[in-house]
């Protein structure tokens, strides 16, 4: 054999061997990298995630929480203005609507009712059962609009037709901000019907003290209860009328 | 003809016969593919396998590197250079799996002694390169 062909030939096999290790040490140090990466234990990764998009989401609703409240002052002031009669009409038409959506702050008498999570009672079986759950809260509302409830609200927030009550982890969450027990429902209505609703036997207060919860009915002559100052968007409902 | 002119003239006769001109780079490139491949290939290397991996390219790179020592120093040999490739790797390999079933690092022997090796093998590269005639032990 030549020797040009010789020297030819080793060079070949030389630089296959070095493509051959150049490929696998890139390949090794690629996987290498990635797998280090995704050891960072996942679910550390995850939390970090969402605490992120939690932060972010405060902000936002922070943000959006002014622009809410800088629409009232303007519409505030716009009413303030003198009206003429075509325009009273209409306001009177909105201020009954707003009550019936739970925007306006309202007051008169009725009832507060206090509820707390069973205090260091001998807990024999599901513990869960010895706290105030969302539906005990709905069971709680409810009695109180059957006797004629006119306005709502829990530890502050207005309850209104979309209002949902909702167990979230260890809190309850309505009108998507946290509340924790103990729980203060306010309801403005004849506090005599109120509080008889509520006291039944058998009723709903009963059921809750049956397992150590605490329940305190207290009739009032001034309730003054917040209206929503949330926002409310329409996405799906669209007026017909 | 054993005049020194004469043999001065036969070695560079030699060299000539042997020069490759553009097929020096062929390792260049063979670098740049192989790196551009590992950059795209698709998926990883399980992290329960890189170790192997590892000691594989730890071995194979101490037998290039022996060869491209043979080269200029001329003892080349093509079988010994892709025997001694192929049964490195293997070896190493093969002990660094014993060693994993041993429950013992049997892969530290292995990157000992081919990091030994690698070493040698570039000091003699260097002397080779700055042709320097000499064969001493140290680097």
């Amino acid at each position: 054999m030549k020797p040009k062909t010789k020297a030819r030939i080793t060079v070949l096999i030389l630089s296959l061997a070095i493509a051959v290790l150049s490929f696998f040490a890139t390949w090794q140090i690629r996987s290498v990298s990635a797998n280090r990466e995704t050891q960072k234990t996942p679910e550390l990764a995850r939390a970090e995630e969402l605490q992120k998009q939690l932060t972010a989401e405060l902000e936002n609703s922070a943000k959006l929480q002014q622009e809410v409240e800088e629409q009232r002052k303007t519409i505030a002031q716009l009413r303030a203005q003198d009206p003429d009669e075509q325009s009273q009409a209409l306001q009177g038409q909105l201020d009954k609507a707003e009550m019936m959506a739970g925007l306006a702050t309202v007051e008169g008498e009725g009832v507060t009712v206090l509820l707390d999570d069973a205090k260091g009672q001998a807990l024999t079986g599901d513990p869960n059962n010895y706290i105030i759950h969302d539906s005990d809260i709905l069971q709680v509302l409810n009695e109180l609009r059957d006797a004629g409830a006119e306005a709502l609200s829990i530890n502050g927030e207005r309850i209104l037709a979309t209002t949902e009550i909702r167990c979230a982890g260890s809190v309850l969450s309505a009108n998507n901000q946290r509340i924790a027990a103990p729980f203060t429902i306010q309801a403005i209505g004849d506090p005599q019907k109120l509080s008889a609703a509520l006291n039944l036997r058998n009723g709903v207060a009963d059921n809750l003290r049956q397992w150590g919860i605490q329940v305190e009915v207290t009739q009032r002559d001034k309730i003054i209860i917040e209206g929503y100052k949330g926002g409310m968007q329409f996405e799906y409902a669209q007026r017909t009328e | 003809m054993n005049t020194p002119s004469a043999r001065n003239e036969n070695i560079e006769q030699k060299k000539r016969e042997r020069r490759l001109g553009w097929w020096m780079l062929l390792p260049v490139l063979a670098i740049a593919v192989g790196i551009a491949v590992g950059l795209w290939f698709p998926g990883y290397i399980a992290s329960e396998y890189t170790t192997f991996f590892a000691v594989g390219i730890v071995a194979a790179f101490d037998s290039i590197l022996g060869g491209l020592k043979a080269v200029p120093k001329g003892t080349f040999r093509l079988r010994i250079f892709i025997s001694g490739f192929l049964v490195n790797i293997i070896a190493a390999v093969l002990l660094t799996f014993m060693g994993y079933l041993l429950s013992l690092d049997l892969y530290l022997a292995v990157i000992v002694i081919f990091g030994a090796r690698i070493f040698k093998n570039l000091a003699q590269i260097r002397k080779l390169l700055l042709k320097f005639d000499g064969k001493s032990d140290s680097i």
